[in-house]
């Protein structure tokens, strides 16, 4: 009987002990002005992809800003204060959220020549003209040099449209896709484009994960594969490509630029992108802001990272200067036109 | 009775008497999931369930239960919300034994699907926690045969614990774009008690008039875990309104004896 009794206290305190580790304990910070500052501090310390690739001291800064605030510091004051810590990490994914205005880092493309003017390009290259489709405007420029312009990734690129594109196309000698201005939108368009211009699955990048709250704890690579279109669509094989790329291309648009510099006759010109190589995640703090961060990087088909934008091909880095767009002159477009009617004279 | 719900098992006797009991339930509701945010959500819950308790042999029966909750729930400070939404499908087998003083015991085991989502709307590449697991769970119950004014009433508490099983688990800071492409590993965990703990309880009273009853109770879901770095935990705790079509075949009803259809509560 007594080791009855023994028996039953030991499953019950085993039980018991295997049921408490799965009930896990969550930080909680108070809904004060130095609790929602930790909580931000501490969701970036732990989901943060880019701590150590851009080697920020986080404790240090927030520690720069904390001293900022005080019990009497009011809502708009803390927002300002939260902003600013947040702009340390010089990360246009970042975003803090309130009622009254969103934060927004801008210094990644402000700080640059914009090298593009869609009024420019409307009124003196394609003459207000162009077909459209997808949110892609495209024509052909002298008889043999398709163009498409796609201003963002968030217009979901539909298989159909890419066809008529295409067809279209079918018979120009090479092709100038201009995504200046593009920041970003949904990856999976990146597949739809890119199955046009290939004939064999590519490897083209890697995705990571945080896989803990420490600076380094991440996820092996995983590689990112491409697969070409379905024989049933039509494709763009053989013939130049020219990817127009200027500060403001972000996100999406930048991992695009990632994969296609890798393919055979493709040729980045313009500017360095504007980077932005990191899925963002959300998270909130207890006063019910919303933030949203970096937290899964993308990386080339070398495992290089690309948060820091893509360069253009050697020999290709173009810049507009605002007087000559505003003479109606894009000169990354020139050149892309110029360069690719002398290679397409020389293939005659 | 058996063939009605196109099991069309052999376990279910020509002669047994299918209890079947239909709910509607309101209560309250909290939940908290690290992958979406690290704050608790509260709100409300309503849910849909029905229990099928079907005799299979003399000391058994089967029993069938399936569940569906939506969840309503508002952070702290009201500036989002979190939609959950989750079903359950229970199939198991128990035995039941009885006891002096009116009182029958009841213990088996079930087979458990369960597939939850909070989902909240804000969100970019982190919008949803999803869980889901198949397993296997133990059952247990206790009910009391008892009057009020003439009427059989039947005091009920219930529980339902899963136990082993595999769960879908996305890593601590995975989106669901990386699983998109394929990036599928460590996304089934086994789970069991130390790490995924789920615990049902439903306390009901339950009366008989014959050619039906009814019931009202309360109903209280825990569920927590912590994997891969991703802590969960979701409560509710709920009011239960249920009807038995047929009744829990408690009330005396010599004609139905004598054909020998037999509750599990008699």
């Amino acid at each position: 009987m007594k080791i009855l009794k023994k028996l039953t206290r030991f499953a019950a305190i085993f039980a018991m002990a295997i049921c408490a580790s799965a009930c896990h304990e969550s930080p909680e910070f108070k809904n004060d002005n130095y609790g929602n500052f930790d909580a931000l501090a501490q969701i970036i310390s732990e989901r943060y992809c880019f701590l150590g690739e851009k080697k920020i001291d986080w404790n240090r800064e927030c520690q720069k800003h904390r001293s900022r605030i005080n019990d009497k510091t009011g809502k708009v004051e803390l927002f300002v204060i939260m902003s600013d810590l947040l702009d340390e990490l010089k990360d246009g994914h970042v975003n803090l959220i309130a009622p009254f205005s969103t934060s927004y880092y801008r210094k990644w493309w402000s700080d640059y020549p914009q090298d593009f003017n869609l009024r420019t390009l409307q009124e003196n290259y394609l003459q207000f003209k162009g077909f459209q489709t997808s949110g892609i405007t495209y024509c052909i420029f002298n008889e043999e040099i398709g163009y498409m312009y796609y201003p963002s990734f968030t217009a979901t690129v539909s298989e159909v449209s890419l066809d008529y594109i295409f067809t279209l196309l079918k018979d120009t000698k090479g092709l100038i896709i201009d995504i200046r201005n593009n920041g970003g939108g949904e990856l999976t368009n990146i597949d739809t484009f890119v199955g046009r211009f290939i004939s064999e699955e590519i490897t083209g990048g890697y995705i990571r994960h945080k896989t803990g709250p420490g600076e380094n704890e991440f996820s092996e690579p995983y590689p990112i594969h491409y697969k070409p279109a379905e024989e049933s669509h039509v494709k763009y094989l053989d013939r130049p490509i020219y990817v127009l790329t200027n500060r403001s291309c972000f996100s999406a648009a930048n991992a695009f630029v990632s994969v296609m510099k890798e393919l055979p006759g493709v040729t980045i010109i313009g500017a360095t992108t504007g980077g932005g190589g990191g899925l963002p995640f959300s998270s909130e703090i207890p006063n019910g802001w919303g933030i949203r961060f970096s937290a899964s990087p993308l990386s080339d088909a070398k495992d290089q990272s690309i948060e820091n934008g893509i360069p253009p091909t050697p020999g290709c880095e173009v810049h507009c200067t605002a007087e000559e767009l505003a003479a109606g002159k894009d000169a990354i477009l020139d050149f892309a036109l110029s360069r690719l009617t002398s290679h397409i004279k020389t293939q005659k | 009775m058996a063939t009605a719900f196109g099991l069309g098992w052999n376990l279910i006797p020509a002669h047994a008497r299918v209890t079947e009991i239909l709910r509607i339930e309101d209560g309250s509701t909290s939940a908290l999931a690290s992958y979406i945010s690290p704050l608790r959500y509260e709100g409300t819950a309503y849910a849909l369930s029905a229990e099928w308790l079907i005799p299979s042999d003399e000391n058994g029966f089967m029993n069938i239960e399936t569940s569906g909750t939506f969840q309503n729930m508002y952070n702290p400070s009201q500036t989002a919300k979190t939609l959950g939404l989750n079903g359950e499908l229970i199939w198991g087998y128990s035995n039941s034994k009885k006891l002096p003083a009116n009182f029958q015991i009841s213990y088996g085991a079930s087979a458990d699907i369960y597939a939850g989502v909070l989902y909240l709307p804000r969100n970019s590449n982190n919008p949803a926690a999803v869980n889901a697991s198949f397993g296997g769970a133990l059952d247990g119950a206790l009910s009391w045969r008892t009057h009020f004014k003439g009427f059989p009433i039947l005091i009920r508490e219930k529980i339902h614990i899963p136990i082993a099983g595999l769960a879908f688990a996305p890593a601590y800071g995975e989106t669901f774009y990386e699983i998109w492409l394929g990036n599928t590993a460590g996304i089934a965990q086994f789970v069991w008690p130390g790490n995924s703990f789920r615990f049902d309880n439903r306390f009901s009273a339950m009366i008989d008039l014959g050619p039906v009853a009814y019931e009202i109770g309360v109903h209280n879901n825990l569920y927590t875990s912590w994997m891969r770095g991703l802590n969960t935990q979701v409560s509710t705790f709920a009011l239960s309104l249920g009807i038995i079509p047929h009744g829990l075949g408690i009330k005396r009803q010599p004609k139905a004896s004598k054909t020998g259809n037999q509750s599990i509560f008699q």
